[in-house]
């Protein structure tokens, strides 16, 4: 898997995420992102692992 | 090439998938609300991306699943309705959410095959991970934080006291509130410690000790951001503002965080799943095809009843008779009385509060009534509310035996930061004669009493007193007086739910 497909993965599921929540509260629910950035930091996170892990295995 | 057999099964599998989400939907998007506002479960929206990664990595490393239905997953659906529908009827949120999780699983392992679920079970396994778990884990992390400070204050040799979760520090007094427990790190490195795991081993055994390795620095994170809180207090002489406490997240977020993915670029990697060629396999038979449909059946069959059954409930709204309620409480004399309604009668609670007086004290009492079969007894409610910010301080079980007769209450101490003045509550649930201080209990005689049809309704009994609080003893008198009140139905004829 290269940088876009990741790139594109990782914008799909927020824009997933942000639609979930969107359908799923009253429109004055704030967004997952707005929750003390904690949703950030769990997605570049995980991202970064997924690097490492790929770049092992292809070393 | 996916055989046409396989594609059959695939499609009993999302049959089976769709009829579960569609009896459970309300849990579901309940689940996904939970998330949206919740800083603790942000992690949880990753977890089906996750999952997907995963597998799509497995398929690209050439490991094929084969679908072999099973009928081992009809029991694990009946569980999961079963346990869905004892949750529906005890209005337990977070037990109506393990049994959806729990549901998918039976659906996987009756698609999937007992073999290929043992195989994929450590990566399904992460759909557990998108149940709240602040109920079981904050009582534990919040105490862990107490004695971590504590321990701290030991070490640096600085003078403290704990009571509670209330600490003096030298100078300083904290309070150990829910928010400052770290649930939100905590969550957030299990996920990512499982996750991580998941990508690098395939040993069950290390992805475990992944797990808890991640668990470790959940901890860890917010033990370094309280200590370091505490700390530049104690070098300062003075506290820093609570919206400053946040700022420490990200130093020790950084710190914590980036040790676990330095551990995983250190961690040897376990090589893939090994390719597997198609081999010839025995045709499946008709009736196994129907497993997954089947465990869908049975969700639908058993949730379905209680569905109906809750929706067919009669019930009456009832109310405190103001003709029983004492006049007075042992010397205790009755001074004021105001009744709140409730706006929603399926799902709200009415309240009746009373003001007792002896020589210039007072002796608050409130009194909350479920006044539907699906009201929750909101237990923040207890606050002191004289316009002071409050904060919890302790809570402990207190028992009054007259005879063989024991009483046991709940004694919630509060207190304010500014000025330090306490105020102490006492309260237990009660349904008919029964008396709890377990929430879960009283949710089961709830349900039990929905389901005999008894009619008896939940309600909690609350003393407030300020400092010093009479005897637990003379307490326990006041609170049984209570329980001789009288609940009348609000409406003379019974209602059908949504009829009023």
């Amino acid at each position: 898997m290269n940088l876009f497909k990741l790139t594109v993965g990782t914008l799909a599921t927020l824009l997933t995420n942000a639609a979930l929540a969107g359908i799923s509260g009253p429109p004055t629910q704030p967004l997952p992102t707005e929750e003390g950035g904690l949703f950030a930091v769990a997605a570049i996170l995980l991202v970064a692992g997924i690097k490492i892990v790929r770049q092992k295995r292809n070393r | 090439m996916i055989n046409q057999e396989q594609k059959n099964i695939a499609l009993c599998g999302l049959t089976g998938l769709a009829v579960a989400s569609l009896i459970f939907w309300p849990t579901l998007f309940g689940l996904i609300d939970f998330w949206a506002s919740s800083s603790a479960y942000q992690h949880s929206w990753f977890v089906i991306p996750m999952i997907s990664y995963l597998l799509w990595e497995r398929a690209a490393n050439g490991a094929t699943i084969r679908l072999r239905p099973d009928f081992a997953g009809v029991p694990v659906a009946f569980v999961a309705a079963c346990s869905w529908s004892a949750a529906t009827l005890m209005n337990i949120d977070v037990v109506r959410q393990f049994a959806l999780i729990l549901a998918f699983h039976g659906i996987a392992l009756s698609t999937l095959g007992r073999k290929e679920y043992r195989t994929l079970f450590p990566t399904l396994g992460l759909l557990f991970l998108m149940v709240p778990n602040g109920d079981l884990l904050l009582p534990p992390l919040r105490l862990i934080t107490v004695h971590a400070i504590e321990l701290f204050a030991v070490i640096v040799q600085l003078p403290h006291a704990v009571e509670g979760y209330a600490l003096s520090i030298g100078e300083n007094n904290y309070n150990v509130l829910p928010e400052c427990a770290g649930l939100p790190y905590f969550n957030l490195a299990i996920f990512l410690g499982y996750s991580f795991g998941l990508l690098i081993f395939r040993s069950p055994l290390k992805i475990l000790a992944m797990i808890l390795f991640g668990a470790f620095l959940g901890i860890l994170t917010n033990l370094l951001r309280v200590i370091a809180i505490v700390s530049i207090d104690g070098i300062n002489t003075s506290q820093m503002s609570l919206s400053d406490h946040k700022n420490w997240q990200w130093v020790s977020l950084v710190l914590t965080f980036g040790l676990l993915l330095y551990a995983l670029s250190r961690l040897k990697a376990e090589p893939p799943p090994a390719t597997i060629g198609l081999a010839a396999q025995d045709r499946i038979g008709a009736p196994l095809l129907f497993a997954p449909v089947l465990a869908g059946i049975v969700i639908l069959t058993v949730s379905g009843s209680t569905l109906w059954l809750t929706a067919t409930e009669k019930y009456s709204a009832p109310a405190v008779d103001s003709a029983s309620v004492p006049k007075s409480l042992h010397e205790w004399v009755l001074v004021s009385t105001a009744a709140t309604g409730s706006s929603s009668p399926r799902s709200g609670t009415e309240q009746l509060s009373l003001t007792y007086t002896r020589d210039d004290r007072e002796l608050g009492v409130r009194i909350f009534v479920a006044s539907g079969p699906e009201a929750k007894i909101d237990e923040s409610q207890l606050a002191p509310s004289n316009g002071k910010v409050w904060l919890e301080q302790s809570a402990q079980k207190r028992v009054s035996c007259v005879r063989t007769d024991c009483l046991t209450l709940w004694h919630v101490t509060w207190a304010t930061q500014e000025t330090n003045d306490l105020s102490h509550v006492y309260y237990a649930y009660s349904i008919g004669q029964y008396t709890t201080t377990s929430k879960f209990a009283s949710r089961a005689m709830h349900a039990w009493a929905r389901l005999s049809r008894n009619n008896n309704s939940l309600y909690l009994i609350a003393l407030t007193t300020t400092e010093p609080s009479p005897s637990v003893d003379e307490i326990a008198h006041a609170f049984r007086m209570l329980q001789s009140l009288e609940f009348a139905p609000r409406h003379p004829a019974n209602n059908r739910v949504g009829s009023s």
